[in-house]
């Protein structure tokens, strides 16, 4: 397992980025964010005509000299915004060189510092077949370190259990805002009833698939028993070149399947291919998907 | 088909080992996998994948087992024989007779006799290593080509130097060699490679293994049998011929025969030959001193030999001969009276030596001068040794064994059971040919040197049965005829096929021997015959198939 690091010149790129809210949220705490909610902010938006109770601390004096009428100023706030950056840490996850794990991190960490350089509130969860380990609630870019090394004590063990370990996530995350999944979505108990209990609970779901190569196209030929990572369990089978022409195809449907399920409930999937460089993958892959702007 | 080299047998047995390993449950490599999840469900609706398996399996096991059988192939010189004798030694029987010069198919190019010896080659080829082989050729005389020997290449290098004949041959004698060659093998198997058209009615088989290799089709041919020309008794400017023509088919043919000395044309016939008939021409013409009269056939066939025939007719002169003996001998008196080509004269030895003439042919009669004279000489029981020879003690009753049926002097003359009172052993001081053989050595030699030829007899032909049979002139016209020929030096020689066996082309389907009839069996040329360098490059295809779809990944 290799630390997390990233050099200060693509920190600072980073730091002209912002996570795509898909939608605006009321936070608790002043942020960076525009809010809906209008009227206590610092940032003026409008003008509307005086209604009785409302607020005479808001009446614009000015107007009223100049056109002898009551109108009140209406300020935006700025409020704070959650990101939930969720890693799946199963035993799967360590397939690959680099493994899936490695590039989960760095896309982790990317997406934490961007938030924290913006205010938001972002916190860390490792997932498996329930929650591994979630961190604290972290706010402003000195925290940046904490966040690397909340990541860098995370490994790759278990099973995955999707409907699991979000329920226990929900239940623990009371405040809704963004959740970004990062997996390889290889649950055998299917990840829908997972994805729908974040969705039902409004957050906002980012899906990075984690893909190696070697899973889209295996490299394997011949008479095999294929092992699976998190349960053992043995598949015997005979591979030919159709085989694998025919598994290309169904992983594409699969990936397919899971950016439907997602765009359904008006969230976003993006395949994050460990091949693909990082500086790539954030730059201008995740702001092409619409992921940072 | 066997194998040239036996260690390919066990080469062959490694197949086994192979068969075993595909028999036993394949180890499967592991390979680490994320998780089957998608494995699985795309496996539940390809269920067809794994049906046809077998047949890869299958496929991948024959490609191994057949690169183990070229090998084997390519290492066991494997080699198809003919015939599949499975005895230890094989004696072989080519048919050298003149017949064999026909062709295998009606306007083929290849011979009877072709095929005979690529057959023969074969069969010798064929043979395991380690067994042994003989060829006997029957010729005129069976003829031994290769004794008995384990060296294949000596055999067949002798095989390869084997030629058909102009001439008659005696497959029955040939059988009869092969035969008792074989009977002093422990385990032996007799090939007679003949186009058949032989009687050997008189060959017992005694429970040997024959087999008759039929080579050639019956064809139908029309051949001269007999052409014989002499100058007329009366009037020595004539000449009177017999041309026998034989028709040797099953159908009714019209040729025409044309007789000619010197290419000046004595007459031209047409003849209507029934279906195996044979008919006789006699011709009559006039001739001045030497000439060659021919007679031919045409139109011709496919077998040449018989087609032509020619005789040569000797000069009016008569042969000049004197017999010196001191007691009369009529029978040798009788015989040269009997021939009207001889003007002969009769001396004792006393006035031989008085003037000591030199005629054509001397004939010395139980006495000999004490030098021998110069010329040709005809001795008949020599009282004692001379340069040319040495004699052994007298032998009461001798029993002819052999005589040489190929040499001129004892052509036509047959001494079977010819009753010999007292003769005595020939023993030649220098290189001679006997002519007839003894229980204890030659009786009869033929000395022939550039300057003369000599004819000795070990016994008094008066006191034999020889003298009453008619065996008797036709050998002194025959001995007359080879010791004068020596002398000119350039005396042309009637090499006429002239055989009526020889000139029926009928190929039987059966050999019929005293004791037992073989059925032939038409064996083929050509066949693979040594074909180990193609298994070679089959195994060398092969493995390089599976070196290509190894290392490319190919699949099925």
């Amino acid at each position: 397992m290799s630390d997390i690091q990233l050099d200060s010149k693509f920190l600072r790129k980073l730091e002209h980025l912002m996570l795509q809210s898909l939608g605006v949220y009321s936070g608790e705490m002043m942020g960076g964010r525009r809010s809906k909610r209008r009227g206590n902010g610092i940032e003026f938006t409008d003008h509307k005509s005086y209604s009785p109770g409302d607020d005479l601390r808001y009446l614009d004096w000015n107007v009223l000299g100049r056109l002898d009428e009551l109108f009140l100023k209406i300020y935006e706030m700025e409020e704070d915004l959650y990101v939930y950056i969720l890693v799946d840490s199963s035993k799967s996850m360590s397939f690959g060189n680099p493994t899936k794990m490695a590039t989960a991190r760095m896309v982790a960490a990317c997406l934490g510092y961007i938030g924290l350089a913006k205010q938001d509130i972002v916190r860390l969860t490792f997932f498996g077949d329930g929650l591994a380990s979630t961190s604290d609630i972290f706010k402003g870019r000195g925290r940046i370190f904490r966040v690397f090394d909340f990541l860098n004590a995370g490994h790759a063990s278990g099973a995955t259990n999707f409907a699991e370990s979000l329920h226990a996530f929900v239940r623990y995350n009371r405040r809704h805002g963004i959740a970004i999944v990062i997996s390889d979505f290889l649950d055998p108990a299917g990840i829908e009833p997972g994805l729908k209990t974040l969705i039902h609970n409004r957050f906002a779901i980012y899906g990075l698939h984690v893909v190696d190569p070697l899973e889209e196209k295996p490299a394997l030929v011949g008479d095999l028993n294929l092992v699976d990572s998190e349960t053992d369990a043995v598949l015997p089978v005979s591979i030919r070149r159709q085989t694998i022409e025919a598994y290309g195809e169904f992983f594409e449907r699969h990936c397919l399947g899971i950016r439907r399920f997602l765009n359904s409930y008006a969230g976003h999937y993006i395949k994050v291919p460990t091949t693909t460089t990082l500086e790539d993958l954030i730059l201008k892959v995740f702001r092409r998907e619409g992921i940072l702007r | 088909m066997t194998f040239a080299n036996p260690f390919a047998w066990a080469l062959l047995a490694l197949v086994v080992v192979p068969a075993v390993l595909y028999l036993l449950p394949m180890p499967r490599r592991r390979a680490e996998q994320p998780s089957l999840l998608l494995w699985q469900k795309m496996l539940s609706e390809r269920p067809a994948t794994q049906s046809w398996r077998w047949l890869r399996t299958l496929a991948s096991f024959l490609l191994a087992a057949a690169i183990i059988v070229l090998l084997s192939l390519a290492a066991g010189k494997p080699v198809f024989g003919p015939a599949s004798g499975e005895g230890k030694t094989a004696v072989i029987v080519v048919d050298t007779s003149a017949s064999m010069k026909a062709p295998l198919s009606p306007g083929g190019a290849a011979t009877r006799f072709d095929r005979a010896k690529e057959i023969a080659t074969r069969l010798v080829t064929a043979l395991p290593s380690g067994r042994r082989a003989a060829v006997v050729a029957a010729d005129v005389t069976p003829r031994g080509v290769s004794g008995l020997s384990e060296h294949r290449d000596i055999t067949l290098r002798k095989l390869k130097t084997l030629a058909a004949s102009d001439s008659r041959g005696d497959l029955a004698a040939a059988a009869r060699v092969a035969l008792e060659l074989a009977a002093g093998e422990a385990n032996a198997d007799v090939y007679i490679i003949s186009d058949g058209g032989a009687d050997l009615s008189d060959v017992a088989l005694g429970g040997a293994k024959v087999q008759y290799l039929r080579v050639g089709e019956s064809l139908p041919n029309v051949g001269i049998v007999a052409c014989k020309a002499r100058r007329a008794f009366e009037d020595p400017d004539a000449f009177e011929a017999l041309v026998r023509v034989q028709n040797a088919s099953d159908e009714k043919r019209e040729v025409s025969l044309r007789v000619a000395v010197d290419d000046n044309t004595v007459e031209t016939r047409t003849l209507t030959l029934a279906a195996r008939a044979v008919a006789s021409e006699s011709f009559t013409g006039r001739i001045r001193g030497r000439g060659i009269l021919t007679a031919a056939l045409t139109p011709g066939d496919a077998f040449k030999l018989d087609d032509t025939a020619r005789v040569t007719l000797g000069g009016a002169q008569k042969m000049q001969v004197v017999l010196v003996s001191d007691v009369p001998d009529r029978f040798i008196e009788s015989a040269l009276s009997a021939n009207r080509g001889v003007e002969s004269y009769l001396a004792t030895l006393t006035k031989y030596m008085e003037s000591r003439p030199q005629p054509d042919v001397l004939i010395l009669s139980g006495v000999l001068p004490p030098e021998l004279p110069p010329g040709n000489l005809l001795i008949l029981n020599p009282p004692n040794a001379t340069s040319l020879f040495q004699l052994g003690e007298p032998a009461a009753t001798p029993k002819i064994v052999d005589w040489d049926r190929a040499h001129p002097v004892m052509a036509d003359v047959t001494l079977q059971d010819v009753h010999v009172p007292s003769a005595r052993v020939i023993k030649p001081t220098r290189d001679a040919v006997t002519l007839i053989e003894g229980p204890d050595g030659p009786l009869m030699v033929a000395f022939s040197s550039p300057e003369r030829r000599v004819i000795v007899l070990g016994f008094d032909p008066g006191s034999s049965s020889l003298s009453f049979r008619v065996a008797f002139p036709v050998l002194v016209a025959d001995a007359f005829n080879w010791l004068t020929r020596g002398s000119s030096g350039a005396a042309p020689v009637d090499a006429n096929l002239a055989d009526a066996r020889e000139s029926d082309l009928t190929v039987p389907a059966e050999l019929a021997f005293a004791d037992a009839k073989v059925s032939g069996r038409d064996a083929r040329g050509g066949g693979l015959g040594e074909f180990w360098l193609l298994a070679a490059m089959g195994a060398v295809v092969l493995v390089s198939v599976e070196w290509y779809l190894y290392h490319h990944r190919v699949t099925v």
